[in-house]
């Protein structure tokens, strides 16, 4: 007995044995993907198209060992399957692939157009139930193909996906689009009164394209004065300085967030463009930094970019006689970033009137913002929300008609304008002839 | 499952313990009675060196030396070992005294039936004498260098302190250097450490308790403790346990922890030993009992609890927030030493999702085409390090460096460039190496580098949740130990706030009022309350301003 007790630890450990390495699969026998893109296509018995960007690590921190072996080229490589369900196909795409799909390290997924006027349900369920798939992914709508987007060629970043990474976090210094983690666009379905969005990936025509059509459009601009409408192009051409050299053996596309993608309920409904997105982004309290151009008002003609830094949105349901309205109090805060005239705008008087001429252009971005919701009936703000927590008896009598009712809401806004600090430089530097 | 383990091996280790003594024992009493029987009655000085010799044999290092008294009265002889003794003592305070002719004073009156009281009165002048009530026990004390003057006709033995030999200087510890702090090590001569202890704690009540334990080796114990100071209880239990030793060899305090300790089958180390002089004063004025053997520089401190490895002596010298952040440093290491490769193994081939994604493409692009799965590497790796480990300990310093060299960068560079191992491989075992030997205390250390390895292999087969089911065993299992009556882990159980923020933080001397609460010291308090002595009141303005106005003087000339 005493001698069976002393070999009982050791019987019972070939036990643990017994389990052999369960769920081990070493760090080398993954394919890592860290975007995928779902396509639809409708009208096929297999509609869905999943491709997904597997990363070759030694590719892309290859550094100084010879063994793996550094031959260049893209670090990514594409793998698509097809099949009647997201999950079909992904074990379509996974027929190709010579190692394990490895989902946790995903960090986008873009959907083609067709996907979201489709639905979100099946998308949104399968990231949820997959153990692998992160609620923190980044959801993107791509007008055409999603997967033509990861077929592009990587710029600045080791691969494609870093791109499309670093586009959206660039996005909050741009306030041109609003990334989406996916738990926010799950809160936002079951949330009543309140519609997702998500940012627009796109492919836009190279500058090598453009900058011709600039030049033909030059002469015309020089005889009128130029037009509010393109400045939100701004970042676009400020890249252009930085890739002429380069021009002729860029790639004939090139990718660009910018906008917004709306939907009702868990469809997509329609676009806002850039500077529509700003005027949401206004509404939804969520602006963070981008630069204004307003008018001088003591020189006509001449512009002031004042570079936003800030924004507080106080949104208040109001209701009266059974009629709906609110009142949106925006309260904008930003620095002087550059002016055309020679005026010097550091005083008080002065502040004041540029702080109404920025009250005035925000207001104007977000009646556009709110035009473009209103036609869409797409209440991505969460105007409906907002009216359920405030008053949910009035909410509550609308009931399921509140997307109906939202196109014809009344909103009063309110915008008073800031400006903080006008830069390094207070008075402008007087050029002596 | 390791506790039942242990419960078991605890049985076992009662069952191979015989209650008696063992066989070699009686032979030897009775033949000691024999002995004493045939030569005893008689006493006559030729029959007891007969006796000597038959009991040492013809050792070339024994002496005896028959002479007559001055008066030629009485024959005597001194018996002694050469190399333990100082020949000069024995020369010049008792062979020469009795030989002298002119015997003086009470001296003069020396015959057969006062010798031994003269003799130890008034003729010899030895400072440290005993007197051995037969030969058994004062050939004890030759045997450890004392001097035995045999008499003519006397049962009775004088026996003289003259032990001296070749022994190590008191030199730095090789194995405990410090920055800042004394540089005295104990040595192989455990007088020479009673004297360290003496000198740092002149204490009516330090005492020195004597004990021998080995059979053959008869080697001498001390406890060491404040009477005062140190609880009864601990100090009954140190004594009762030393005093059960039953072996025929004790060559190193080692042994002695062995037969003490409290979980005999334990991976930790459940005693702390210290070649520091200061470290064990300090452990005695906290109320423990310090344990020094002879021929060893270790001694070893009771009770111990976990925390003690993690703390240095420097601690204690350096300003408190340097004791304070390197403690945390090494508690951190600790764990690093502890789980580091296991955890690194876990993750990286069942929790790839837990690394951030740059992380884990760096991780696996330096493993594609690795052949091993990761614990294999991982073993691979670990188990090489402790073979270069090794090869240096025991390899004289000068070819240490060229194992290290050759073992460390020339192999591991190559197993790199072959692509036999991960370089994050050879990062995780190297950093886990350098963790090792940032804890003090070497037990302790080379417990958790043990540990390690089941951990590993835990990782291996069944990820994170194996490393945390081993985790926790241990966990149980120190919870389990004590050390004599203190538990391993306390002041983490059972401990006041006050003993905790000591552990981890040491606080300024100043500050630290009581010994620790779980030594149930009889004298709880160092000191009487929070002193610190400030700046008497206007001392600093007075000095600045007898300043400023010397200046402003001189401005006005």
């Amino acid at each position: 007995m005493g001698r069976l007790r002393f070999l009982l630890p050791f019987l019972l450990f070939p036990l643990l044995l017994l389990s052999g390495c369960w769920s081990r699969v070493e760090i080398n026998k993954l394919a890592i993907v860290k975007a995928i893109a779902i396509d639809y296509l409708p009208g096929r018995r297999a509609p869905y198209i999943v491709t997904l960007a597997v990363i070759r690590p030694a590719a892309v921190a290859g550094g100084g060992d010879a063994a793996a072996g550094g031959e260049g080229g893209s670090p990514t490589r594409l793998f698509t399957g097809v099949g009647a369900t997201i999950d079909l196909a992904l074990a379509r795409a996974g027929f190709n692939i010579s190692r394990r799909i490895f989902l946790s390290h995903n960090e986008v997924v873009l959907l083609g157009e067709e996907t979201a006027r489709h639905g979100l349900h099946h998308i949104t369920d399968f990231i949820i139930r997959n153990p692998e798939m992160r609620l923190t992914n980044l959801l993107l709508v791509v007008p055409g193909m999603a997967h033509e987007i990861l077929a592009q060629g990587e710029r600045l970043e080791a691969g494609i996906t870093d791109e499309i990474i670093g586009l959206l976090e660039q996005s909050r210094e741009t306030s041109e689009a609003h990334p989406q983690e996916t738990f926010l666009v799950l809160r936002r379905l079951s949330t009543p009164g309140f519609d997702p969005h998500m940012p627009v990936l796109k492919l836009g025509p190279h500058l090598s394209r453009v900058i011709p059509e600039f030049e033909r459009e030059k002469r015309e601009l020089q005889e009128r004065a130029g037009g509010s409408g393109q400045e939100g192009k701004n970042g676009g051409g400020g890249q252009g300085g930085g890739e002429s050299g380069s021009a002729e053996a860029a790639p004939q596309t090139e990718l660009t967030l910018a906008g917004t993608a709306a939907f009702c309920g868990d469809r997509l409904a329609g676009y806002l463009n850039e500077i529509e997105t700003r005027g949401f982004l206004w509404l939804a309290g969520e602006m963070r930094a981008a630069i204004i151009t307003i008018s001088d008002p003591q020189a006509p003609g001449e512009k002031i970019n004042i570079l936003i830094t800030g924004n507080i949105t106080k949104i208040k349901p109001m209701v009266k006689e059974g009629r709906i309205s609110f009142r949106v109090e925006i309260a904008a805060e930003g620095d002087l970033a550059s002016q055309g005239s020679h005026t010097n705008l550091a005083t008080p008087e002065k502040i004041s009137g540029l702080n109404s001429a920025l009250a005035g252009a925000v207001k104007a971005e977000t009646k556009k913002a709110l035009a473009k919701m209103q036609e869409l009936g797409t209440d991505i703000v969460g105007f409906g929300a907002i009216l359920n927590r405030g008053n949910h008896k009035a909410f509550k009598a609308i009931g399921d008609r509140w997307p109906e009712v939202f196109r014809e809401i009344k909103v009063d806004i309110h915008v008073t304008a800031n400006i903080r600090r006008t830069g390094q430089l207070s008075r402008p530097v007087r050029i002596i002839r | 499952m390791n506790n039942a383990f242990l419960a078991l091996a605890r049985k076992l280790g009662k069952k191979i313990k015989p209650p008696g003594k063992f066989s070699g024992g009686k032979e030897e009493k009775k033949r000691e009675e024999k002995v004493r029987e045939k030569y005893d009655p008689g006493g006559s000085l030729r029959e007891r060196l007969d006796q000597v010799k038959e009991r040492l044999g013809e050792s070339s290092d024994v002496v005896v030396r028959q002479f007559a008294s001055g008066n030629g009265r009485v024959r005597v002889a001194v018996v002694f070992i050469d190399g333990l003794v100082d020949k000069k003592i024995i020369h010049d305070h008792i062979i020469r005294p009795i030989q002298s002719e002119r015997l003086t004073g009470k001296a003069s009156e020396l015959n057969r039936s006062n010798a031994l009281e003269t003799l130890q009165q008034h003729l010899t002048s030895g400072g440290e004498l005993w007197v051995a009530p037969d030969l058994t026990q004062a050939l004890k004390r030759v045997l450890s260098g004392d001097t035995a003057l045999l008499i003519d006709g006397e049962i009775k033995i004088l026996v003289f302190g003259t032990r001296f030999w070749q022994g190590r200087m008191v030199d730095e510890p090789a194995t405990e250097a410090a920055v800042r702090g004394p540089r005295e090590g104990f040595t192989e001569t455990i007088r020479v450490n009673t004297s360290l202890l003496r000198r740092r704690i002149h204490h009516e009540k330090l005492r020195f308790e004597t004990m021998k334990a080995g059979r053959r080796t008869g080697t001498d114990i001390m406890l060491v403790y404040i009477d005062d100071v140190v609880n009864r209880r601990v100090l009954e239990e140190v004594r009762r346990r030393v005093a059960a030793i039953d072996t025929d060899s004790i060559l190193e305090s080692g042994y002695i922890e062995e037969f003490i300790e409290d979980s005999p089958w334990s991976m930790f180390p459940q005693i702390e030993h210290t070649e520091r002089a200061d470290k064990a004063a300090a452990a005695i004025l906290e109320g423990r009992v310090v344990i020094l053997t002879d021929n060893t520089p270790f001694a070893l401190i009771v009770p111990t609890s976990f925390f003690q490895f993690i703390q240095a002596s420097e601690d204690y010298y350096e300003r408190p927030f340097v004791g304070f952040a390197l403690r945390l440093l090494r508690l951190f290491v600790l764990n690093v030493a502890l789980m580091f490769p296991a955890i690194y193994v876990a993750v990286v081939s069942f929790h790839q999702e837990m690394l951030p994604t740059p992380l884990l493409l760096s991780i696996a692009a330096t493993r594609e085409g690795v052949p091993f799965p990761a614990v294999g590497e991982a073993l691979l790796m670990e188990g090489t390090f402790e073979v270069l480990r090794e090869a240096g300990v025991r390899l004289p310093k000068t070819v240490g460096q060229a194992i290290s060299i050759v073992g460390g960068l020339i192999v591991g560079d190559a197993a790199i460039r072959a692509g036999i191992v991960s370089p994050a491989m050879v990062i995780v075992v190297s950093a886990t190496a350098i963790s090792t030997f940032a804890i003090p205390a070497f037990n302790a250390s080379i417990a958790l580098r043990l540990l390690r390895f089941p951990l590993l292999i835990l990782a291996g087969i069944m990820g994170l949740y194996g490393v945390i089911f081993g985790l926790l065993i241990m966990l149980l299992h120190l919870a389990s130990l004590q050390s004599f009556g203190v538990p391993y882990l306390s002041p983490l159980v059972h401990g006041t706030y006050d003993d905790i923020m000591k552990t981890f933080a040491r606080p300024p001397w100043w500050m630290s009022i009581k010994r620790p609460r779980l030594l149930a010291t009889s004298d709880p308090r160092r000191q009487s309350a929070t002193v610190h002595t400030r700046p008497a009141p206007g001392y600093e303005r007075e000095l600045f301003h007898d300043a400023a106005e010397d200046n402003s003087d001189a401005g006005k000339r």
